[in-house]
């Protein structure tokens, strides 16, 4: 398999196909070359390689975006890091440890973005139980 | 817990995690900043670390994702490389993280880690890193 194909395959599975649509229809020249960029290299060659599997990925993710308060990244990868598995205790874990080394105020952030992220999958999720009802 | 309690409780996970480099850090910070080993000690050890929703393993993962991102961050790097090892991570692991880390704070800050990860191997006579891949 190819580093895209692998790429797109691992990107799908981790963020979703919903957000790879959207992402690859939005797509346009000028952004063309990065999302074929982080298509083979973040997802085609990191996020494929066996040495770390995708939860423990997820956390040094996380870990990483708060410390550098990358919010909206933050909150695509909350998304992730419940589809990698990890629960939303060991998300709440993961940035109350964050909060003595990257700072209060870099985690404060990250609790904002994810109680907020949290909420919005709830919602979808109440709202996808009406659309079946 | 009181203070002083808070504080014994922390020194003695600091002891499993860290060792005796944690105990410089804070031996170092003696006579000019007391408090600060107090509560590096207190806090960060005896009121966060301990907690049990997340195991030390992920902990050591989120602080050296966070060292690294931030920069500038040599010495507790060398700490808590030191510590992921102790805890039970491997080399190949760790190098593993400081590689993932590089997709989302960028390659320079995850060299700089990746050399002092290097200097800690060494030390413990843990090179040359065999990669699973």
């Amino acid at each position: 398999m190819d580093q895209w194909t692998a790429g797109n395959a691992t990107r799908r599975a981790v963020l979703g196909d919903e957000h790879v649509d959207r992402a690859t229809a939005a797509t346009t020249d000028f952004t063309a070359d990065f999302q074929d960029f982080i298509t083979r290299y973040a997802w085609g060659e990191i996020w494929t390689r066996p040495g770390l599997d995708r939860r423990t990925r997820s956390c040094v993710t996380l870990a990483v975006l708060t410390a550098l308060g990358h919010e909206k990244e933050l909150a695509m990868h909350v998304r992730a890091a419940l589809r990698n598995g990890l629960t939303t205790d060991e998300i709440k874990e993961v940035l109350l440890q964050t909060g003595v080394y990257a700072g209060v105020p870099a985690a404060n952030t990250a609790f904002a973005v994810a109680q907020r992220t949290l909420a919005e999958i709830s919602a979808e999720a109440g709202e996808a139980t009406e659309d079946r009802g | 817990m009181n203070r002083q309690e808070r504080y014994e409780h922390g020194m003695r996970v600091l002891e499993q995690v860290d060792g005796e480099a944690g105990q410089r850090v804070v031996g170092s910070l003696a006579d000019v900043s007391p408090e600060l080993g107090h509560q590096v000690v207190a806090w960060a050890f005896g009121d966060m670390y301990a907690r049990p929703e997340l195991p030390p393993w992920d902990r050591q993962l989120v602080t050296l994702g966070v060292l690294t991102a931030l920069g500038g961050c040599e010495i507790e790097l060398d700490v808590h490389i030191n510590a992921a090892l102790n805890v039970g991570l491997t080399a190949s692991e760790i190098a593993e993280t400081l590689l993932h880390s590089a997709v989302y704070c960028g390659m320079p800050r995850a060299i700089n880690a990746t050399l002092i990860a290097k200097k800690v191997f060494a030390e413990r006579g843990l090179l040359p890193v065999t990669n699973v891949s």
